[in-house]
């Protein structure tokens, strides 16, 4: 017990922020409960679907805070021989799972009817992402997207059809499924604890072949991949080492989280195109939320994301050009600048591309007024700026913990008056701003920890 | 003695490099057991396949009683491992990483902790992340010293300290080994070390046990010996060797059971004049790799 207790200390210590968050969603989530029961009042529609819209903001805040410490604390080699360990973090890992799924679903059912298939659904989908994010956070993320959307959809399509019913066109007994999936995700649990031997991460690389690291961070960069082989094969040697000490450093939170958006409106126009439903619209409503209502918040939590700068470029730049300037000084300093000036040229020019599509994309899916695109668009140039001013200095200035605080806190204030400027405050308004503010501090805390720990980290050879 | 760490016919690979092929030994209770090896030989994989960081292809292996790699909590209590590379959690502060690993033990020796932090000149309030190699490799030795096990498992653990540190450290392994009867495996390739605190050692060689015994035993059995022949020395000699190098009528010859030859007759067989020569642990270990 001492020992589970102390290992939580030390996840919790290393990540506090978004725990912080999940456990003060969690807390409200139950509290708003208790209450209703407490004041034994009939829960209307709306505190369910709020509900519900909590739980599954606290299972992904809790999930995404402490995956990746669980994970990192697993495949540490130095855990693996304390005595005890496998239990303790099996015991903290069934706790986040108590406490952000079951203890608030239970609650609910206990003061409401509700449909034991969708409980059993946001069960499963809290399982399975806690399961997946001891092998990769990045797909417990998006499996976690992926069920949610899901529901949601199967939710909408049980509300406008009434001769629906959810989950019905898997063909089988959805109850079936779920008991298939908890066993499947009991094994991967025992494998990742148990059988799993940590093999101990090479760092060696061919010395022969000049290749970036395969890490699995790595991987978004299948093109520039592409590049470097082909400028290997041309021969261009300098190019392609200044290519290679640019892509090393990983790519931030915000970067995967641009991707994930770009990819969730790219299904979402097929949808469209095909004329069948609008997965978007289906998502939003599925979660509780009124159709017009939501369109602003949506807007802006796109906005913030989309218009944070990726502060790597200039912690990578500084970096690679410590590491060229080592190993390339016959190309001489000015024809290495404009080599590596061209490479973060290239970089920026990309980023503005996705953003810029993810907001066109994101403003006709909303279908916004005049009025509104334009307050949207100011919107966007003032946080890029002060997003883009606070990089330059970040990369010249020592970051510590208070310029950290501050960055966020002023976002956080520019984005509350965002929000609350165009729409009324209405309950499911608060809520979708909690997970906006949740994502931003998890994508933004990332990127920090990114930053600063991948300083002295060079990985090439 | 009974055998507190029991390896049979171990076999591990990768793909397919064979890194430990066919491998038995074993650790009796209250000794001290030195692993010697070039890079590559196996050391490590050993030691790891062991703990269970390594799956093994083949074969059997015990630490005190419990297979190996799921080696049971109560067994874990009463083992102590050293890594290469320390393998700390490194955003913790010194302090931290020892009420957390503490957290884990029933035993724990905090006057140990503090004694050797001080004799170290360890800052217990210093994030690891910021320490040195050495200091580093202090640390996760103080941290396999505190909570007194059974078996020290150490994996070339002074490699990073300076001497000073070292011969602490080598102070504090023969008070452990025999003050508290603390059976110790340890792989280094400071021979000087591992003589002053080994009593027993096991050389390496391409992932098999070329010798297991005694280091007294090991310098019997391999020596030098300078042949001065009065006619040209046999192609071949029929007793087993580590090496043989002829050079007309002289030669050097490396013994692999000195101990069961006879020099008086070999002098007469090969009517030449030889001199013995006892060789240091670290020549033995070159000559058996050279």
């Amino acid at each position: 017990m001492k020992a589970t207790l102390t290992l939580l200390l030390q996840i919790v210590r290393m990540n506090w922020m978004p725990i912080a968050l999940g456990s003060l969603l969690n807390f409200i989530t139950v509290a708003l409960i208790a209450l209703t029961i407490f004041l034994g009042k009939a829960p209307n529609e709306g505190l369910i679907n709020s509900v519900y819209i909590l739980i599954l903001l606290t299972q992904s805040v809790l999930l995404l805070g402490f995956s990746s410490q669980i994970k990192l604390m697993i495949e540490s080699k130095y855990n693996f021989l304390l005595p005890g360990f496998n239990r303790s973090i099996i015991f903290i890992i069934l706790g986040i799972l108590f406490s952000s799924t079951l203890l608030p679903l239970i609650m609910l059912h206990a003061i409401s009817s509700i449909d034991v298939a969708i409980m059993f659904n946001i069960l499963l989908s809290g399982i399975v992402c806690c399961v997946l994010s001891l092998y990769s956070q990045g797909l417990s993320a998006l499996t976690f997207l992926f069920l949610i959307s899901w529901f949601s959809v199967e939710t909408v399509h049980a509300q406008t059809d009434s001769n629906y019913q959810p989950f019905d066109n898997l063909g089988f007994n959805v109850n079936i499924l779920v008991g298939f999936l908890i066993a499947f995700l009991v094994l991967l649990t025992y494998m990742k604890l148990y059988v799993r031997q940590l093999r101990l991460k090479s760092e060696v690389l061919k010395p022969s072949t000049l290749q970036l690291k395969q890490k699995k961070k790595q991987r978004f960069y299948f093109a520039p991949q592409i590049m470097l082989w082909i400028s290997s094969k041309l021969g261009i040697e300098n190019n392609l080492k200044v290519d290679i000490a640019f892509l090393s450093k990983s790519i931030s939170t915000n970067d995967k989280i641009k991707i994930i958006l770009f990819t969730f409106f790219s299904i979402d126009y097929l949808f469209e195109l095909q004329l069948t439903y609008n997965f978007f619209y289906d998502f939003v409503e599925g979660l509780g939320a009124k159709h017009q209502s939501v369109q602003s918040i949506f807007m802006a939590a796109l906005l913030v994301i989309a218009a944070s700068f990726d502060i790597n470029y200039f912690e990578r730049m500084s970096s690679a050009k410590r590491f060229c300037w080592l190993r390339l000084p016959v190309s001489g300093i000015s024809q290495f600048n404009s080599t590596l000036g061209k490479k973060f040229f290239r970089a920026i020019t990309v980023e503005l591309i996705v953003t810029t599509l993810i907001i066109f994309m994101a403003v006709k899916m909303l279908k916004l007024s005049d009025d509104q695109i334009i307050y949207c668009m100011l919107s966007f140039f003032v946080i890029k700026l002060y997003s883009l001013l606070w990089a330059v200095l970040a990369s010249h200035l020592p970051v510590g913990k208070i310029g950290i605080a501050i960055y966020i806190l002023i976002l956080m204030i520019a984005t509350f008056f965002w929000v609350i400027k165009p729409i009324a405050l209405t309950i499911h308004s608060i809520v979708l701003f909690l997970s906006l503010i949740s994502l931003f501090i998890i994508s933004t805390s990332y990127a920090v920890k990114v930053m600063i720990f991948s300083n002295t980290k060079m990985y090439i050879k | 003695m009974e055998n507190i760490i029991e390896v049979k016919n171990l076999q591990k690979s990768f793909k397919k490099n064979v890194v430990i092929s066919n491998l038995s030994f074993s650790v009796k209770q209250g000794s001290v057991l030195g692993l010697l090896g070039t890079n590559g030989a196996g050391k490590t994989t050993l030691l790891q396949t062991m703990l269970g960081f390594e799956s093994k292809d083949e074969g059997i292996c015990t630490i005190l009683g419990s297979d190996s790699p799921n080696l049971s909590a109560k067994v874990k209590q009463k083992i102590s491992f050293v890594p290469q590379e320390p393998g700390l959690l490194e955003w913790m502060k010194v302090k931290q990483i020892i009420a957390y690993t503490k957290s884990f033990y029933c035993e724990w020796d905090d006057s140990l902790v503090d004694q050797l932090l001080k004799e170290w000149s360890i800052d217990s309030e210093q994030v690891i992340d910021k320490m040195s190699v050495g200091q580093k490799q202090k640390l996760a030795i103080i941290l396999a010293l505190a909570n007194k096990p059974e078996i020290l498992i150490l994996d070339e653990p002074v490699a990073s300290l300076d001497p000073v540190s070292r011969r602490n450290f080598i102070k504090k392994l023969i008070e452990l080994n025999l003050d508290e009867n603390r059976s110790i495996l340890f792989s280094t390739h400071i021979t000087s070390d591992l003589e002053r605190v080994a009593a027993e050692v096991m050389i390496l060689k391409d992932g098999a046990n070329f010798f297991q015994g005694e280091i007294d035993q090991l310098k019997d059995k391999v020596v030098r010996l300078h042949v001065k022949s009065k006619s040209p020395l046999p192609e071949h000699l029929d007793f087993t060797t580590v090496k043989y190098e002829r050079s007309g009528n002289t030669a050097q010859i490396i013994t692999m059971n000195f101990n069961e030859l006879d020099v008086e007759q070999l002098k007469l067989s090969l009517d030449a004049d030889i001199q013995v020569e006892y060789l240091s642990l670290e020549d033995i270990f070159v000559e058996v790799h050279s």
